[in-house]
Parts: C-alpha cells; structure tokens; sequence
C-alpha cells in the first residue's frame, strides 16, 4: 500500500466511522424530585423519526434526586430530539390524568418546555455535528 | 321595583352597542400601572383594585350593634390581591394572585387574618420579584413557559371550607388546601392520581347531605370532568361529559337529580392575548343547558336558550313534573368581562352592558324554555344552603342603585313574588358578596358580607338578619385596614 492509499484508506475509514456510531449525546437533567423509580429516555434522529416515534435508542437508569446524568452511545452525526419522563411508580408508563396531562416529571432536550402545550420539534434540537466526539443537552424536568 | 318583568327575548332588553372611552384611546402610550396611579388620584374609588401586598392579623375589631354570641364561625373571602410586581401591573383583574382573608367570630368578639395562597406561580415570582409569567400580553422579558395550568394558578376566585381544611380555588386548575386557622398553604389537592392537575371550578354545589359536586373544563378538549366528593374532600366517583364547547365556563348547577352544565353563548379567538382577551361573545350561538344525570353522569338532554353570558347561578331545582328552573344572573353580551381590563388601568367610565339582572330559566318537560327577567341590577347571587337543588323562594345578590361600576346595596328577591327586600348601603361603600348562614330551624338566618368603605379606607364586614335585610346591619366589625375587593367566600359555621 503506498502512501496515498493509506491516506485515501485512513480517510474513508475515518468517514465511515463518523456515518456510523462514533459520538456520544450527554444528557444532563437539571431536576429529579426524588430518588424513587427510573428515567426512561429516549433520542430521535431527525423530525421525522420524532414525530413517528421511531427512537434511535432507548435508556434505562435509576432516578436519583438532583441532577442526574447518563449518555447515549455511538450516534452518527446530524440532528437528534431527546424525550424523557420520571417513572416515579416503577410501571413503565407515563402516566397522565383523565385529560392527557402528564402527572409524572417530563422532559425533553435543549431544556425545551412547552407552552401551553407541548414543546416544538425545533425547540428540542441538539446537533451532533460531523467529526465531534460529543455533545451536550440539558433537560428541564417537568413536574 | 317590585314588578315582576316577563322578557321573552334579549331583543326586548334593548342593548345599547358598546362604545370605546375616548379617555383611553388618547392614553395609550402610558402603561397600565401610569394609567392607574393617575387615575387614583382623581378616583379613590379605585381602591378596591390597588396592588395590595400586605398579610395581616387584627385583633378586636371595632364593633358596630352587637353581634350575637351564638354566632360563632369564620367568614373566608378570596380575591386578586397582588396586581402589581417591579412596576409591572396586571391587565385584567382575574389575573392577581389569591389572597385568602378570615373574619372569626367567637363570643361576640371579631378577629382577622389574612394571607396569600402560597401557589407554585406565587413562591416563584416572590422569590424572583417579578412576574416570570407573561400570559396576557405585558411584554415581560425572561419569562418561563407555562407547561400547564397549575403552573399559573392564581388560587385567586373563592374559597370553601371542606373537612379540616379550606380550600382556595380557581378555575383552570387544581384546589390548593390550606390551613383553616393559621391560613398555611398545603399544596395542591390531588383527588386522585388520574385527576392531577385537572381543572376544578371555583364554584361547587354541596347537597343538603354534605355531597360536594363540581365540575372542571378541559378547555383544549372540551371534555367536562364531574367530580362527586364526600363533606370531606374525599373523592367518591368522577366522570366525563364531552362538550364541543372551549371557552371559559364559571359556575354550574346541580337539581336532586341532575347536573345542568349552562354553556353561554362564547367562542374564543386564539390571538387573544391572555385568558380574558380570547374570549368573545357569539350572538349567533344559542346558550345550551346540558342536562347530566348524577348517578352515572349521562347526558340526558340539551336545550338552548338565546344567546347570552352569565358568570353566577342562584340554584336550580325540578317540579314534579319534570320542569327545570334555574336563575342566574344574566348579561346581554361579555362586555363585562372585558371591562374588567379598564378598570385595572383606571378607567370606570360606564356601559350598561355590563349590568347583570336576575333571570328565572324555565325548561318544560315539552322542551319549551322561558326566560323571567327582574328589575335592578344583580350579581353573587346566593341561597340558604340546605336548599341547594331544591325549590327555593328567595335569591340573595348584590348589586348597585346608582351605576353599575360598583355593587352600593344588597337584596333578597322572591323569585315567587318578586317582592324585594334591600339595603342600600350608600355611595361610601363598594359592596361585595354576601353569603347566607343558615340557622337549624332553615330558611331563615344571617347574612354577612364585606363592604369598602372608599373614603374610610377600611373595610368593614356586617351581619344581617337574612328575612328582614332593610333594618339594615344587625352588628358592623371594622378592620382598622381596607383589604382589596375580591370575589367569593363562604362561612364555616363552628
């Protein structure tokens, strides 16, 4: 292999890694009113992937009072929404009352929050940019 | 006085169109506290609607007559107090924060306390010191969302004792429980884990055995929530009734059988801005009575009257022959509601339009519907309340001999008669709500209410013998203070 191969070799790896898995999305949540239950997240890729529900990935983790942070792993770059809840109750749903309200800590990326109604798609995006190792969105949980 | 009107329609009424103040229109590069600091001045009247910040305790008030040592118990009042923060006053009057007042009566003696309802809006905006949330329109900068209705609970528009609490209501949101004595705010009450956060009316009916009924109005849905609670607060059975109606629905009435949800004739208009703003009167749109069976919560039947608006119902009940009635006290159009924007910025310029009247509404078992209107003009209306649902002669209200900014007098009207019993407590006075506190032996009692004394300055809270109210005050307290108008209240009997 001469030079310029392994350049163009290195290279096309090096892409295919980034359209691949490569970053990280660290989600921080400013707020958890108790140490009760679990957080259930999940992390879209696009608007439509959102508003289908289609998750890239799904996460799992102990709630703990205060702040709490967790990451999704091997995201390829490009643009993501983060949606989550405080299942206070261990039941695996969030719960709302009669009318549809949530009754239990919601949340969603880029500290969105909806007003007088659910928050937009564009308030919630966060951008893995191509080639970044990382990035980082807070969430204000909902009560 | 005493004649008893027949108006068969709203035509007959003649309204007037309503007109722009030609005052406000060459004021309105000034805000809206400028505008009613100046207006102050030139009308103390305006008083009643001052910021008011101040939580209070007095002992031994001033003592007019005698109040009798049997009656023993706590009037609570609720109303917007807080109007104004870091030079910022509210648009409409429906938007200050809830302050609960308390007058014991213990051995003759009176004593006040009051104190804000501490809600989620207000620990946050105290700690602040400043309005966080801008829902009508102030141009607030750096505001927080309001992700839901309780986020902006006032706590600000009656207040019921219920078990060992009393409860400071709104009407969008949920009942914050509080202390009955020391007025400590608990938080909010959640009936149960699907009602959190639901909408909970500032006006329940509470049966002749202590069964508390409300209703709740998801205005985004439609969907009417019923709410059936045991004398203690504790629920029993709650249900929906699905409506295509979206505005704002104040009060409602229950008869021994049923449940009358009144839609009146309003549609809202999204680029309102705020709550009051977006809601418009449609004379086009017939005012419905929706009529739900209390045991299962089905909708039985729906009538329509011509288009009007109404705030307050007196009671309902059903002949045996089916026949509903009801009264309330009726307006031609919603100009009263937007009125109450005017008056936070100081304008009491008058319409006749936002004068209310008693109306008897008749539903026939054929369908047929009638409306009886009465002279005079009539707000807060109220009843003995062991009659609540049942057939009852006489309706209590408030309203004013003079003009129609401020209530001057108090009344008892037979709905039978139309014979009149009144009080006119003069052009001192801003009255407000009188409530009844019934005696064991019923239909007969007290009734007791706050008034402010404009040029006093104080407020003043007088008791009155309920079958002979034009003697006039049987005993007066005065706090040495004035408190700010409010809206509704009711008395806890000890």
């Amino acid at each position: 292999m001469n030079i310029k191969n392994l350049i163009n070799t290195t290279i096309a790896l090096g892409l295919i890694s980034l359209n691949t898995y490569a970053a990280n999305l660290n989600v921080t949540i400013d707020n958890v009113n108790s140490n009760d239950g679990k957080i259930l997240a999940q992390v879209f890729k696009g608007e439509d992937k959102y508003k289908t529900g289609k998750p890239e990935s799904s996460i799992i983790v102990p709630a703990k009072k205060g702040e709490n942070n967790f990451l999704f792993q091997n995201l390829s770059a490009g643009e993501y929404a983060v949606r989550l809840f405080h299942d206070i109750n261990d039941n695996n749903d969030l719960d709302t009352n009669v009318f549809g309200m949530p009754t239990e800590g919601y949340g969603f990326s880029n500290q969105a929050v909806g007003n007088f109604g659910p928050p937009k798609y564009k308030d919630m995006v966060v951008v893995i940019s191509k080639g970044a190792e990382s990035a980082d969105t807070k969430v204000k949980m909902i009560y | 006085m005493n004649r008893r009107e027949f108006i068969q329609s709203l035509a007959v009424l003649g309204i007037t169109a309503s007109h722009l103040p030609t005052a406000l229109l060459a004021n309105n590069n000034k805000t809206w506290k400028q505008k009613y600091d100046a207006a102050i001045k030139s009308d103390p009247r305006l008083i009643g609607h001052q910021n008011y910040t101040q939580e209070r305790q007095a002992e031994s008030l001033v003592i007019e007559g005698e109040f009798p040592k049997d009656f023993s118990g706590t009037f609570y009042r609720n109303g917007p107090a807080l109007l104004e923060r870091d030079g910022v006053r509210q648009k409409h009057l429906f938007d200050g924060d809830g302050m609960i007042h308390a007058f014991k009566f213990e051995n003759g003696k009176v004593s006040f306390i009051n104190k804000f309802v501490q809600t989620h809006k207000y620990k946050k905006e105290q700690k602040a010191e400043r309005f966080l949330y801008d829902f009508s329109g102030l141009g607030l900068k750096n505001t927080e969302s309001v992700s839901s209705a309780d986020s902006i609970n006032m706590a600000n528009t009656n207040v019921l004792p219920v078990g060992n609490e009393i409860w400071a209501l709104w009407e969008a949101g949920s009942a914050y429980g509080m202390h009955p004595e020391t007025l400590e705010t608990k938080g909010t009450i959640t009936l149960n884990a699907q009602l959190k956060g639901a909408p909970f009316s500032a006006h329940p009916k509470i049966d002749a055995d202590g069964t508390i009924w409300n209703f709740g109005l998801d205005y985004a849905s439609g969907q009417v929530i019923i709410y059936k609670l045991n004398s203690k607060g504790g629920m029993q059975k709650f249900g929906i009734v699905k409506t295509d109606y979206h505005a704002m629905l104040h009060d409602f009435l229950i008869t021994d059988k049923h449940i009358l949800l009144v839609l009146p004739s309003l549609k809202v208009n999204p680029k309102g801005k705020g709550f009051a703003a977006q809601q418009q009167f449609d004379e086009n749109r017939s005012m419905r009575v929706l009529v739900v069976d209390k045991s299962d919560f089905s909708l039985k039947a729906t009538h329509e009257f011509p288009a009007c608006f109404l705030f307050h119902f007196g009671n309902a009940w059903e002949e045996k022959d089916g026949t509903i009635r009801f009264d309330g006290c009726r307006y031609p159009n919603l100009e009263v509601l937007h009125r109450m924007e005017n008056i936070m910025q100081g304008d009491t310029y008058l319409m006749k339009d936002t004068i209310s009247q008693t109306v008897i509404f008749t539903i026939y078992p054929d369908g047929k519907t009638k409306q009886e209107a009465f002279a005079g003009s009539a707000e807060f209306p109220r009843i003995y309340p062991s009659l609540t649902g049942k057939r009852n002669e006489k309706v209590f209200t408030i309203g004013d001999t003079k003009d129609a900014q401020w209530a001057d007098s108090i009344r008892s009207m037979s709905i039978e008669s139309g014979k009149i019993d009144q009080y006119v407590y003069g052009e001192d006075y801003l009255v407000e709500e009188h409530v009844l506190v019934e005696k064991p032996e019923q239909k007969s009692g007290y009734l007791i209410g706050t008034a402010l004394n404009w040029k006093k300055q104080q407020t003043c809270v007088s008791l009155f013998d309920a079958e002979n109210i034009k003697s006039g005050p049987l005993a007066r307290a005065w706090l040495p203070f004035h408190i700010p108008l409010g809206f509704h209240g009711n008395f806890k009997v000890v």
